[in-house]
């Protein structure tokens, strides 16, 4: 068993990272007319008007996105952390509630608030107070969506670096004679920048390669990003090489920034500058405290209230049309209605089970990973880490078509089926599953496994008696974490979907795009109900913290 | 019945990239032995037990237990086919599971493989008097971090025994411990190794560890063997410098050969013609220049008087410590100054005109050239000493 594992891992590395990434390479020089090979497909790609246009609005997005999440998380991280600003704690956990709910989710929220026609926003605020109606769709309805829901990859990490900062290297700026102010410019600021960076290039890159808002917001009035034009290739006339070929570039650009991030943010040498937190300063903002607190509602209002109370709310109404009145609300028959199509049971069947397979396949993936590379002395070791977090480079769109590509035709055969679905979601999570193992992993002494091992227990037992015991926490909060990101995960089923393996977020996704808004409702509060169970219930029951 | 094993290493080689670990040692451990490897960090004698535990591979040479060659070229037994106890230095005890299921982890595993006769009943009655035997009777319910740091060490020490291995294996296990406790484990495991009858390895840096525990010590530095031998040996007849001050303090004094045979006779640099001891197989010639070892509790000191003719000296420093007291005193003619211990009542001011007194038989000869007290920094070693000279 022992002997075999190094092998298991190359056999898994292999279908996992290098038959896709392979695969897509191939693809991409693949000449359909002439049936050979060659580079004429980059050629005819990167200068068709459309998909120009769109690598330029993905650079656009992910710019101006960068910018609002700055503007937002910075400031806030600093009200949070370093003010008497009230319910302060209160507003911190709201940034972690944010991941928790799916960004396509909450777009369609904001296409019933803020929907040129019948958004409750526009027809009971704006219009009434005379202001114009904002128009939702398009790019600023997206970059406000994302702003709303990728600030926290900023706000989370310096609230952490201003929580660890000592405050002592600030009183020593203010002792030679600073004032406050230059002390927050000359010393805070700076020792802050590493974090703001390393968390902006996260909200640029996922704000590059987002699908599901993109594909709600911008494809009605014809605004496509990368992801959604690839998509695109994919289906009329399905030119799967040129999608091949839009997303190698990306591919490798991702990974880059990503290298970039993780030797930025990896060592987080600066969070412990001067040793153990000292004592926290706080800024007492006197009357300006109020203000904090309604800059601090306001971003929770419109990032979580808002576009999920609206679905809530949906979810009761007979139809978006009538006017909101008593007599138009209805209380189960948007979830009876549910409950009613066999699509939508077989999908949330089909979720459920291949998110749990896929978490269980990762974490075991991650366990012989970070075993040979903390425990043997295997050759492979160097290749480990970077094979493990590799898929991190994949965005939904681009993973998608990868496995299209290497798995649905000959030999394998799986296009259209919930294996091929199962694999990409397999894939999407085994980086953060290596990491969390890998973390939990160093905190175990390579002497208890020895000890084991010495009194008798083959590899098998001492991993199964010792090593994966002790691994418990990790295990089960990255297994809870993963079947969350999973259950809602729409960027890759959008792309693998052919209308035999339903999804839930695909079903929730078409439900949308065809304006079936309360059943759209209904189904979106259904699945945030899931997603907060199972945390709530991992948290009551096994003790499992999930953070970010 | 115990299985009586001795455990032979030959040429033994542990190479890691360019840094070698282990080099060429060769040691045969006899049935019930108690072997002490002591050497600074660094100087192997973790490695050595690693591959004995089987959780290294050596790169050279042969390990062979009980008479079954457990590595060597083209074999290599996995340590849970090697029957060694091993006490890590860290415990490793297992934290999700009690003192009794840590003791008992080895039994079950045996159980399962059916190689254990007996059931579930027999094995708590295994883990229940191993647990007397550490003096942990009642504790079998406990969680490991519900106890205190020697607690856990008896647990440690009955997991390892409960399987009665072949030979037992401890890997510096008294470093966590403090002072007192280290003490009375230190009787407790040389207790618990003579009743068992069982062989051992045992791994320090400690020299009072080392002096007390072993029948044999093997003291290594930078992964080659210096001297093997009984703790009296070594101490009493060090071959050199690093050997030397690994037991213990030592004063390094000059001298030159005055006669060979039939008794070894030098005139120390001091003045002095005392006879010496010297290791087995050394020879030199009358005349040449060699380095003789005395311990400082060896060295006599008196104030001086007017006629002496002995070497006169003046106290550098005196410290008093209640059972003895500690003197640095330059002597006349030798470059370094001299460690001295004595049990006075009176400790003598610094700046005493002292004599110092080295009587025949006390000084030893070490295989070392007589300028290497000069060329050499002083070794790891020193530091053991109480005084050091600033």
């Amino acid at each position: 068993m022992e002997s075999l594992a190094p092998w298991l891992w190359v056999a898994a590395t292999f279908f996992l990272v290098v038959v896709p990434v392979g695969s897509l390479l191939w693809k991409s020089l693949e000449l359909p007319e002439s049936g050979s090979r060659g580079l004429d497909n980059y050629a005819e790609v990167l200068t068709q008007g459309s998909v120009l246009e769109a690598i330029f609005n993905s650079f656009w997005i992910g710019t101006a996105t960068t910018i609002g999440a700055l503007l937002i998380a910075v400031p806030f991280a600093f009200l949070v952390s370093r003010t008497d600003m009230p319910g302060r704690r209160f507003f911190r956990s709201v940034a972690v509630l944010t991941f928790a709910a799916p960004s396509f989710i909450a777009a369609m929220g904001w296409i019933l608030l803020l929907g040129p026609r019948g958004g409750l926003l526009n027809e009971y605020v704006l219009v009434p107070l005379g202001l114009p109606a904002f128009d939702i769709f398009g790019a600023k309805g997206i970059i406000l969506v994302l702003t709303l829901f990728l600030y926290p990859l900023v706000f989370l990490p310096v609230t952490d670096a201003l929580d660890n900062m000592d405050s002592r290297l600030e009183e020593a700026a203010e002792s030679a004679g600073a004032t406050r102010w230059h002390t927050l410019r000359a010393v805070t600021l700076p020792l802050m920048l590493p974090p703001i960076f390393s968390g902006s290039l996260l909200v640029f890159i996922s704000a590059f390669v987002i699908f599901g808002p993109v594909a709600l917001l911008g494809g009605p009035v014809g605004f496509q990003t990368i992801p959604t034009a690839m998509l695109e290739l994919m289906t009329f006339p399905p030119r799967i090489e040129y999608a091949a070929v839009l997303g190698l570039p990306v591919l490798f650009a991702l990974g880059v920034l990503l290298y970039l991030q993780r030797k930025l943010y990896g060592k987080r040498a600066y969070t412990t500058v001067g040793g153990k937190p000292g004592q926290k300063r706080t800024v007492e903002l006197g009357v300006w405290r109020w203000v904090a607190w309604f800059f601090g509602f306001v971003v929770l209002l419109f990032s979580i209230v808002l576009p999920f109370g609206v679905l809530l709310l949906t979810s009761f109404r007979k139809a978006v049309g009538l006017p909101l009145t008593w007599d138009n609300l209805v209380l189960f028959d948007n979830y009876r209605a549910l409950v009613e199509r066999p699509a939508i049971l077989e999908s949330f069947w089909n979720s459920l089970w291949i998110a749990l397979v896929a978490t269980v396949a990762s974490i075991v993936v991650a366990v012989l990973a970070v075993w040979l590379l903390e425990r043997s002395r295997t050759r492979l070791r160097p290749a480990i880490q970077p094979f493990m977090l590799a898929p991190l480079a994949f965005p939904g769109a681009i993973l998608g078509i990868a496995m299209v590509i290497a798995y649905s035709g000959s030999p394998y055969w799986l296009g259209g089926t919930l294996t091929i679905m199962l694999l990409a979601y397999l894939i999407r999570v085994v980086p953060q599953s290596f990491t969390y193992v890998h973390a939990g992993f160093k905190q175990v002494n390579a002497e208890t496994e020895e000890a084991a091992r010495v009194l008798g227990a083959s590899w098998s037992e001492s991993m199964r008696r010792v090593t994966i015991p002790l691994l418990r926490g990790p295990i089960l909060s990255i297994g809870v974490l993963n079947f969350v990101l999973l259950f809602r995960e729409l960027d890759v089923s959008i792309f693998l979907f052919t209308g035999t393996n339903n999804v839930a977020p695909v079903i929730l996704y078409n439900l949308a795009s065809e304006s079936q808004f309360q059943l759209m409702g209904a189904l979106s509060v259904v699945m945030l109900v899931i997603n907060l169970g199972v945390v709530l219930v991992a948290r009551r029951l096994l003790g499992v913290r999930v953070a970010h | 019945m115990r299985r009586l094993s001795d455990l032979k290493i030959e040429g033994l080689q542990k190479v890691f990239g360019e840094a070698t670990a282990v080099r060429d040692l060769d040691l045969h451990i006899e049935s019930g032995e108690s072997i002490v490897l002591l050497g600074p960090s660094g100087c192997g004698k973790t490695t050595t037990l690693r591959m004995v535990a089987g959780f290294e591979r050596p790169t050279g040479g042969r390990i062979t237990i009980g008479g079954t060659v457990v590595a060597g070229p083209g074999v290599f037994v996995p340590p849970d086919q090697r029957e060694v106890g091993v006490v890590f230095q860290s415990y490793a005890l297992w934290p999700h599971m009690t003192v009794a299921d840590n003791v008992g982890f080895g039994l079950t595993v045996r159980r399962r493989r059916k190689t254990l006769e007996g059931g579930r009943a027999s094995i708590a009655g295994r883990v229940q008097s191993a647990l007397e035997q550490v003096q942990l009777d009642g504790l079998g319910s406990r969680y490991p971090h519900e106890l205190s740091g020697g607690q856990q060490q008896r647990v440690a020490l009955a997991r390892a025994l409960v399987t009665e291995p072949r030979v037992l294996l401890l890997d510096e296990p008294l470093s966590n411990l403090d002072t007192r406790l280290r003490e009375d484990m230190r009787l407790a495991i040389r207790n618990i190794q003579r009743e068992s009858g069982v062989t051992m390895i045992y791994i320090t840096h400690d020299r009072i560890e080392a002096l007390a525990l072993a029948d044999r010590i093997v003291a290594l530095k930078a992964g080659e063997t210096q001297q093997i031998g009984p703790p009296e040996q070594l101490y009493q007849n060090p071959r050199n410098r690093f050997v030397a001050l690994s037991l213990g303090p030592a004063n390094f004094i000059p001298a030159t050969v005055q006669s060979w045979a039939p008794d070894v006779v030098v005139r120390l640099d001091t003045g002095q013609v005392v006879g010496i001891n010297t290791p087995p197989g050394m020879t030199r010639r009358p005349s040449e220049k060699v380095l003789v070892c005395v311990r400082p509790p060896d060295i006599g000191i008196e104030r001086r008087k007017d006629d002496a003719e002995t070497a006169g000296g003046t106290v550098r420093e005196a410290v008093f410590l209640g059972d003895e007291t500690h003197y640095i005193v330059d002597v006349d003619g030798l470059p370094d100054p001299v460690r001295i211990v004595q049990r006075t009542l009176r400790p003598m001011d610094r700046g005493t005109q002292v004599t110092v007194l080295i009587d025949s038989g006390v000084g030893n000869l070490i295989d070392e050239p007589a300028d290497a007290l000069a060329a050499q920094p002083p070794a790891e070693g020193a530091q053991l000493s109480s005084l050091s000279v600033s």
